[in-house]
């Protein structure tokens, strides 16, 4: 702290007193002043290091700080206030015009971005103008920021006119867009509006647009002429920029679509891995179902690509089937544009001959399978009885594919109509197909089965009613067992491969079947009890993804000793015996084995389990493995099996990507193995739900060649299997039997392979009326050995260009086969019109109440022991 | 001539010193020392230490600034001025209307020249 001299004390204070009296009047607060100043004056002090202050320094000092100027003085209390600004002129023009601008650029657009957002309007008819709500808020921000502008206009503010400029010309790009984007309708618009009073809606977007440039003209006048008003242009750009970074998911997968369609492969495969890297899902879907999606609406261009292609590219892409996933939602209509929305969701696909896209509202509402094994027969009849429930607007059909057992046939159809059973007729393919599409248009109640490949049968049921109505029907099938050994086979629960309607969560397939021999399943989600002495059962539920699973296949055990069963059919005019005769088999010797390998997507969790495998090959074979990825590729050239290729095999290292087409890998796989004696394919894939390539090349193969490999089918997942439709009814393609976890189903086949284990079959014959002494003929079983027989025979007759005869013996046998179906009609007077006759009540297979059947069962095996002795 | 011009900057001056302080103030808080040597080290404001401190003090009368004194271990005490809410939105509508002033002075001026 500095001293002070005496002097310089007094001439600081005199100094100080003259200074508060000079500010009297002033506006500032002279006492404030002068100790303001004097904290100053000692600061100065302070900062020069004066250790004493004396008055020469004081002087200094003061002489530095001077006297306050006419500016701080009285007459200047307070800053001089702007000018007024250039308030618009307050004429009744200006009035009306303003009133105006309130209207058509904040009201109305306000009032119809809301409408839009809670009804959906344009959404439900055209497209959806605000898809996200980055969308909702941007089209928000042309009437709030026109508003803005309104009031400072109206107040003549330029406190603000700069951000406002900015702001107006980023609207200015917004609405300027949208308008475009409503172009086309403003002339309906207009003409609406003139002639009925309405149509202000598609005006919104321009109608603000025109005030938007109105009001920013104003905004300018406000600063006065010269001045300029930022933002217009650059705000503008930012605007088309914003709307753009939100499109671009959309227009990334609108090129990359348009890529993967064209004509030329190598623009295909560039779209396809363009999709698969950067392609928006939902969008991709909706192309598949011939709808843009919500923001794509928004922008239109380009090439459309057709539903039928964009679903092979969605496959391509993703690796499973477009409806294999719910449908997207289309649009966002609400309250009763809703209905409007519906009514765009035709199924175009009704009465047609596939599965299709996933249909709006309609779904699985139960399920359940009861079932019986005879085992003695080794077959089995299992009852699936379904109920669909349809919560859209519209009536809907129901379509699946149905996986049944491997062999299995469907010989039982019904449906409910009104609360009562009615039978299905059984007739030739296209004389059912016609009955049922005849009574679809007429929005009648059937029901159709037809085949569609191997182990498969296609299900329509039309109509569903609207509103929650249901339709319940039951498909009744027959199905051998898949003999392992003399003393054990297995049967896999039919399951669907493909649908057009959704399965919940919630929803269990309730499952339930009986023997007279221990049952049992290696997935242990099912229940195996003994109810009573000499009946066992199988019994739980499982989700509809598990009843695909090998793993949770029945295993039934059978008594070994019963070689031969018989029964008598009811449906030839004489009444013919059917033989079935258990032969063993001798073991398949193969010389080569190319391992075909899907690369599709899904397919890696199944490589572990078949590099495993491969460690049960035999050693004596050779061995090839093709992987099918954008082509073929050679993984392993053929080679002889070694101690080493286990080891190798575990260090192989697979990437799978998208959906592959698996046809290149198997003509590949097939010139392999068909250049030794007993060459196998063991084809391991997922499902094939398109089919990328013809088939027609592998299919000739197998026909024409004298001595064709044998082709192993494995697949890993539910779903169709496109190929294998192709190459149905030929003798060397087949499934192997699966009954366990992958890698266990393989290394059993391998092993078989290696220990030379032979095979056991089921042979069945006709052996003739006349044939008297039955008692030779072993235990007399189940009528449905006939239908085995009648439905191999089919097969049989096929082969032989015997079509006639065939549809002939599947319509006595009630049998759906590939030249047979089964359908339900509501009248008469429809039967009779297609020439079609319903089987009676009394020649229709049943599955016995469960106690009841066991009776029945012991019975017949009671009766088959006496007539032995 | 030279009348006319030290007039006309007095009439500038006047007008801008208080934009000045506010302007100063905006960016943080001052004490009155550090604020006073740097408005009066801004050049051709020519401005002097007596006179800004009745315009602090008529700005703290009229709510545009306020103050608080604090002790200090290198001096007296110190008095420390901010902006308030007010004066703020007073110094931005002074700011707009300078910069619009400029722009219109320019735009004239560009326009002159040949």
């Amino acid at each position: 702290m500095s001293q002070w001299t005496e002097t310089a004390k007094a001439k600081l204070e005199q100094y100080l007193a003259q200074m508060g009296k000079s500010l009297a009047g002033s506006g500032a607060d002279a006492n404030e002043v002068v100790e303001d100043l004097r904290r100053h004056v000692e600061e100065e002090a302070a900062a020069r290091k004066l250790t004493v202050v004396t008055e020469q320094d004081l002087a200094q000092i003061l002489a530095r700080i001077g006297t306050p100027e006419a500016i701080a003085l009285p007459g200047n209390e307070s800053p001089a206030p702007p000018p007024p600004a250039n308030r618009p002129k307050g004429g009744l023009l200006w009035k009306v015009g303003a009133g105006v601008l309130l209207i058509f650029g904040v009201l109305l657009p306000l009032g119809t971005v809301v409408f839009e957002f809670l009804t959906g309007a344009c959404a439900g008819v055209l497209f959806d103008p605000i898809p996200t709500l980055a969308h909702a808020a941007l089209v928000a921000l042309v009437p709030l920021v026109n508003l803005a502008v309104w009031v400072a206009v109206c107040r003549g503010e330029r406190r603000w006119r700069t951000a406002l400029g900015w702001a107006s010309g980023f609207t200015i790009g917004v609405a300027l867009v949208y308008a475009l984007l409503f172009l086309p309708a403003t002339p309906f618009a207009v003409i609406g509006i003139l002639f009925l009073g309405f149509g202000f809606v598609p005006l919104a977007p321009l109608a603000s647009l025109i005030c938007a440039l109105i009001l920013r003209n104003r905004l300018r006048g406000i600063g006065g002429e010269a001045t300029p008003l930022p933002g217009l242009w650059r705000g503008l750009a930012l605007a088309v920029v914003v709307l753009g970074v939100l499109a671009l998911p959309m227009i990334i997968t609108k090129v990359g679509l348009q890529m993967a369609a064209s004509d030329s492969s190598t623009e295909s495969t560039r779209g396809i891995r363009w999709l698969r890297d950067w392609g928006q899902n939902e969008e991709l879907l909706r192309a598949c179902y011939g709808r843009a999606g919500r923001s794509g609406g928004l922008y239109s261009w380009g090439k459309r690509v057709n539903p039928e292609t964009a679903r092979m590219i969605y496959y391509r892409v993703n690796g499973c089937a477009f409806n294999s996933i719910a449908p997207p939602k289309l649009y966002a209509g609400r309250v009763r544009w809703n209905l409007m929305e519906e009514e765009f969701t035709w199924d175009d696909d009704q009465a047609g001959d596939a599965v299709a896209g996933r249909v709006r509202g309609l779904s699985l509402a139960s399920s359940r399978q009861d079932g019986i094994i005879y085992p003695d027969a080794a077959l089995a009849y299992l009852e699936w009885t379904l109920e669909f429930k349809n919560d859209s607007r519209l009536q809907r059909e129901a379509r699946a594919q149905i996986l049944l057992p491997p062999g299995a046939v469907v010989s039982r159809l019904t449906l409910w109509i009104d609360g009562e059973e009615r039978d299905a007729a059984f007739g030739g393919r296209s004389q059912v197909k016609t009955a049922y599409k005849e009574v679809v248009q007429k929005q009648r109640d059937p029901v159709l089965v037809t085949t569609c490949g191997p182990d498969r049968v296609l299900v329509q049921c039309f109509p569903v009613s609207p509103d929650g109505g249901r339709m319940k029907l039951r498909l009744g099938i027959t199905a051998p067992l898949s003999l392992t050994a003399p003393d054990a086979g297995c049967l896999r629960w039919p399951c669907f491969a493909e649908r057009n309607f959704t399965i919940g969560d919630q929803l269990h397939h309730s499952l339930w079947v009986e023997s007279s021999q221990p049952l049992e399943t290696a997935g242990g989600k099912l229940t195996a009890d003994q109810a009573k002495p000499g009946v066992y059962a199988l019994r739980g539920q499982l989700r509809d993804g598990d009843l695909f699973a090998p793993i949770n296949s029945v295993c039934a055990r059978r008594p070994a000793e019963i070689a031969s069963t018989w029964t008598r059919t009811t449906h030839e005019p004489e009444n013919q015996i059917i033989r079935q005769t258990i032969v063993a088999r001798p073991p398949t010797i193969s010389d080569r084995v190319i391992l075909v390998l899907d690369m599709t997507k899904g397919m890696e969790a199944c490589l572990p389990a078949i590099q495993a495998a491969l460690s049960a090959l035999p050693a004596d074979i050779e061995f090839a493995l093709l992987l099918a990825r954008d082509g073929y590729e050679e993984a392993l050239p053929v080679q002889r099996v070694t101690p080493e290729l286990a080891g190798k095999a575990a260090q192989w290292k697979f990437r799978t990507a998208g959906g592959q087409d698996n046809v290149p890998a198997l003509i590949r796989a097939w010139e392999l193995a068909a250049q030794t004696k007993a060459g196998v394919i063991l084809w391991v894939h997922g499902p094939q739900p398109m089919l990328l390539d013809s088939a027609g090349e592998l299919r000739q193969r197998f026909e024409r060649s004298p001595n064709p490999p044998l082709l192993l089918d494995a697949q890993t997942q539910p779903g169709p299997n496109r190929i294998l439709e192709m190459l149905d009814g030929l003798k060397p393609v087949r499934s192997i039997i699966r009954y366990g976890s992958l890698g266990d189903d393989l290394t059993r086949l391998f092993s078989g392979w290696s220990n030379r284990t032979g095979t056991v079959e089921c042979v069945r014959e006709r052996i003739g009326p006349d044939f008297k002494d039955t008692q030779t003929l072993g235990t007399e079983t189940s009528t449905h050995l006939a239908r085995l027989w009648a439905a191999e025979e089919v097969e049989r007759l096929c082969a032989a260009r015997h079509l006639s005869e065939a549809t002939q013996l599947a319509a006595r046998y009630q049998l759906v086969t590939p030249v047979s179906g089964a359908v339900v009609l509501e009248t008469t007077a429809q039967y009779e019109r297609a020439g079609l006759q319903p089987a009676s009540p009394e020649s229709v297979p049943i599955v016995p109440e469960p106690s009841g059947g066991m009776l029945l069962l012991l019975g017949l095996m009671l009766l088959a022991a006496r007539r032995h002795k | 001539m030279n009348d006319f011009f030290d007039n006309w900057t007095v009439q500038v001056r006047k007008g801008v010193l208080e934009l000045c302080i506010l302007n100063a103030l905006a960016g943080k808080e001052r004490y009155g020392y550090e604020l006073v040597k740097t408005l009066v080290a801004i050049p051709g404001l020519a401005v002097t230490e007596g006179t800004l401190y009745p315009l602090l003090s008529r700005l703290r009368v009229q709510g545009y600034v306020e103050a608080r004194l604090e002790e200090s271990s290198e001096g007296p005490a110190r008095k420390y001025y901010t902006l308030t809410k007010e004066g703020r939105k007073v110094m931005r509508a002074m700011n707009d209307y300078l910069e619009e002033l400029n722009q219109g002075t320019r735009k004239l001026q560009e326009r002159n020249i040949p």
